[in-house]
């Protein structure tokens, strides 16, 4: 079975095209926001007379965090993301302000999605999204991971997931 | 393919009426409604065409075209009237087994059966209905097959049962008084009396409009009775006045409340057959549900304030198939309405294997919880002083005592917060007013987080959640905040292994086998 290039119980970042990606969704998604928040300010400037001094400020976060959005988190968000595939257990940490690590025994994913939406597709990137039978954090989705390691973590995973103990009387039954 | 060397069995004959019949109420119901503005004919008529009719064409269709066969180790379903479908449920994939009565159906000695497996969210299987012996072997067959792949008891045995649990009359008074509902009534009566008494005060300072507030009407006055006597006034503060009315309202309530609790769980009693629990309570209907032990996927105590107050408490279990969400209060359906405290925490000791001490050491999170707790509360004080300070003036002193009272309460909410991980559970217990301790075996967890907030770093604190799959009777796994970074670290890989190498109960085989055919 391939494995994954660094060795086991080592923290492996997502791929670096993923800080470009985010660079433009972000760009997009706060720029309309911008946009939007320009042409809303300026119609209530013009038309419904409120004032300058409410519009201007709303404007200014609107434009720092299009800044933000564009230059410094996507960076910073990558930096924070990792993922770590240990014996008998998938780990992903990520977060900025609110760090989170999920922890998934393995023996417990259910099956495993592979996303790639339209941007992941041009940069070949690749989203994993592991499915638990849990009932708040059912799944996990591991985005910006370039295609073919996807790929190959996926087959990991799931190699390994068949390989834990399942000692359950209820799976002795194959079907 | 369908297999025709089947033997099928139909259900009971009584389902072409008796369902139907069932309905009745509901349908005289919507007759009368339509009769008020639309003329009893056309009432009768309309109830009779669009809801009777249609009931009893479906359920005699429903009986012609529903068979099932049920095997040594699994059942067979096959039903659809256009679209042909045939499901085998093997009995190693049900998770508990439910066997209703009603009160006609216990007249016929018949009853309905509902499966649950764990791979679906609704009821697998509806077998409604057939006769309560037929039911009785089902779930004999289900229980054994439980037992056998846990014991290695061979099929002619018939395991004896041991009765866990049983409700005393005087429990199940006790149990209804101080059930949930009966709480709420009494708190409403509470409210009602202190906003009353609140106008009362208010309409002197306020003004001459709130005088006839609550004047006795002239009309009621002249239907009393005892007009005059010493009663008078008594019977017309129940009769006219809108206080007595509320109370005398409440304690309808509060009475049938009383009445409904009894109905619904009395001869409540618990048993243990070989690895399975049933319990089966109700005095008109009789319901009974079966659960594997080995498929408790989480086990609560849950004191609530009254109930701690008489040494009670109730017990709510959780079984793979219990997947909904907790939004739905109704459909909790308690595992033990109501108990005594230490006969509680034996019995947690009964159902939980390898459960060493129901009630441990309890290991206490940061202390820095208590501040943190405190400081919350007393930014929303001062706030509150902020607000009600610019139209009541010192008025917003009142608030004072709310700041040493905020952090009594988290020094009590800290001490009562205690957790305990060993190799199999992680047990976890809060609440001082109303107490909740969750038992969750490490095999059952699907997945562990931890979340840091701005916050919890500057206190070197960490939240751990745990998510498991049941959760509609027990709210699931839990998340214990304010625990010390390391100790947070070192549990989320404890329980991360363990569930790793606990037995496992994996859903991935699909439960029921679907075959369908087109007509």
């Amino acid at each position: 079975m391939a494995t994954v290039a660094a060795g086991p119980d080592e923290y492996r970042k997502l791929d670096e095209r993923v800080v470009a990606m985010w660079t433009i969704t972000g760009m997009i998604g706060s720029g309309v926001v911008l946009l939007g928040g320009l042409a809303g300010g300026t119609a209530l400037w013009l038309f419904a007379r409120v004032s300058p001094l409410i519009i201007i400020p709303a404007w200014l976060i609107l434009a720092s965090n299009f800044l933000l959005e564009t230059r410094w988190l996507p960076r910073k968000r990558y930096e924070a993301t990792a993922y770590r595939i240990g014996v008998g257990f998938f780990e992903f940490r990520s977060g900025l302000l609110w760090k989170t690590s999920v922890m998934i025994p393995m023996s417990r994913v259910q099956h495993i999605d592979l996303l790639r939406s339209p941007w992941e597709q041009h940069y070949g990137l690749a989203t994993l999204d592991l499915h638990t039978a849990g009932t708040t954090k059912a799944s996990q989705k591991v985005p910006g991971l370039e295609a073919g390691t996807a790929v190959r973590i996926r087959e990991e995973l799931i190699a390994a997931a068949d390989l834990e103990p399942v000692d359950s009387p209820d799976d002795t039954r194959k079907e | 393919m369908i297999d025709p060397s089947r033997t099928w069995e139909r259900l009971h004959s009584t389902t072409l009426w008796l369902p139907a019949l069932a309905r009745l109420p509901q349908i005289v119901m919507l007759a009368v409604l339509i009769s008020v503005w639309a003329g009893v004919p056309t009432g009768l008529k309309i109830a009779f065409w669009f809801v009777f009719l249609p009931a009893t064409v479906f359920h005699v269709l429903r009986f012609l075209t529903f068979e099932f066969e049920i095997t040594a180790s699994e059942i067979f379903i096959r039903e659809g009237l256009l679209w042909r479908q045939e499901r085998r449920i093997p009995f190693s994939r049900v998770q508990d087994v439910k066997i209703q009565q009603g009160l006609v159906h216990r007249m016929f000695g018949l009853a309905k059966v509902e499966l649950t497996t764990a791979g679906s969210e609704k009821r697998e299987v509806s077998l409604e209905l057939i006769t309560r012996d037929r039911a009785d072997e089902l779930r004999r067959a289900i229980t054994r097959q439980a037992d056998r792949r846990v014991a290695g008891v061979p099929d002619s045995v018939e395991p004896i049962g041991t009765t866990l649990a049983r409700l005393t009359l005087p429990q199940l008074l006790l149990g209804a008084a101080t059930s949930r509902m009966a709480a709420t009534l009494a708190a409403l009566i509470g409210v009602i009396l202190y906003f009353k008494t609140a106008l009362y005060l208010g309409s002197t300072f306020i003004g001459e409009h709130f005088q006839d507030f609550d004047r006795y009407s002239n009309w009621g006055e002249s239907f009393i009775p005892f007009r005059g006597t010493a009663l008078g006034p008594i019977i017309r503060f129940f009769w006219d006045d809108t206080l007595g009315k509320s109370i005398v309202l409440i304690l309808f309530g509060f009475f049938f409340s009383l009445i409904r609790y009894i109905v619904r769980y009395g001869r409540y009693q618990l048993t243990q057959t070989g690895d399975v629990l049933t319990k089966t309570h109700g005095i008109l209907r009789l319901g009974s549900s079966s659960l594997a032990r080995r498929r408790v996927q989480a086990l609560k105590v849950e004191e609530g304030l009254l109930r701690r107050w008489f040494g009670l408490c109730d017990v709510w279990v959780d079984s793979g198939g219990d997947r909904a969400k907790v939004d739905d209060e109704k459909k909790r359906e308690p595992f033990v309405p109501v108990m005594d405290a230490a006969q509680a925490y034996s019995l947690v000791r009964d159902v939980l294997d390898h459960l060493d001490n129901p009630q441990p050491a309890w290991k206490r999170v940061s202390p820095k919880a208590v501040m943190r707790g405190t400081k919350i509360l007393w930014l929303i004080l001062v706030s509150l002083m902020i607000v009600n300070a610019v139209p009541f003036g010192w008025f917003t002193l009142v608030f004072l005592p709310g700041f040493p009272l905020a952090y009594f309460l988290n020094v009590k909410w800290y001490r009562n917060r205690g957790y305990w991980v060993d190799d199999h559970y992680l047990i976890s217990r809060r609440g001082w007013f109303n107490r909740e301790t969750l038992y969750l075996p490490i095999h059952v967890v699907q997945n562990v987080s931890l979340t840091e907030s701005p916050f919890d770093r500057r206190l070197g604190l960490a939240t751990l959640a745990v998510d498991t799959a049941g959760q509609t009777n027990t709210g699931g796994g839990t998340a214990i905040r304010n625990l010390p970074l390391e100790e947070a670290i070192r549990l989320q890989s404890l329980l991360t292994l363990g569930a790793r190498t606990a037995p496992a109960r994996r859903k991935s085989v699909p439960g029921p086998v679907i075959q369908q055919e087109a007509p």
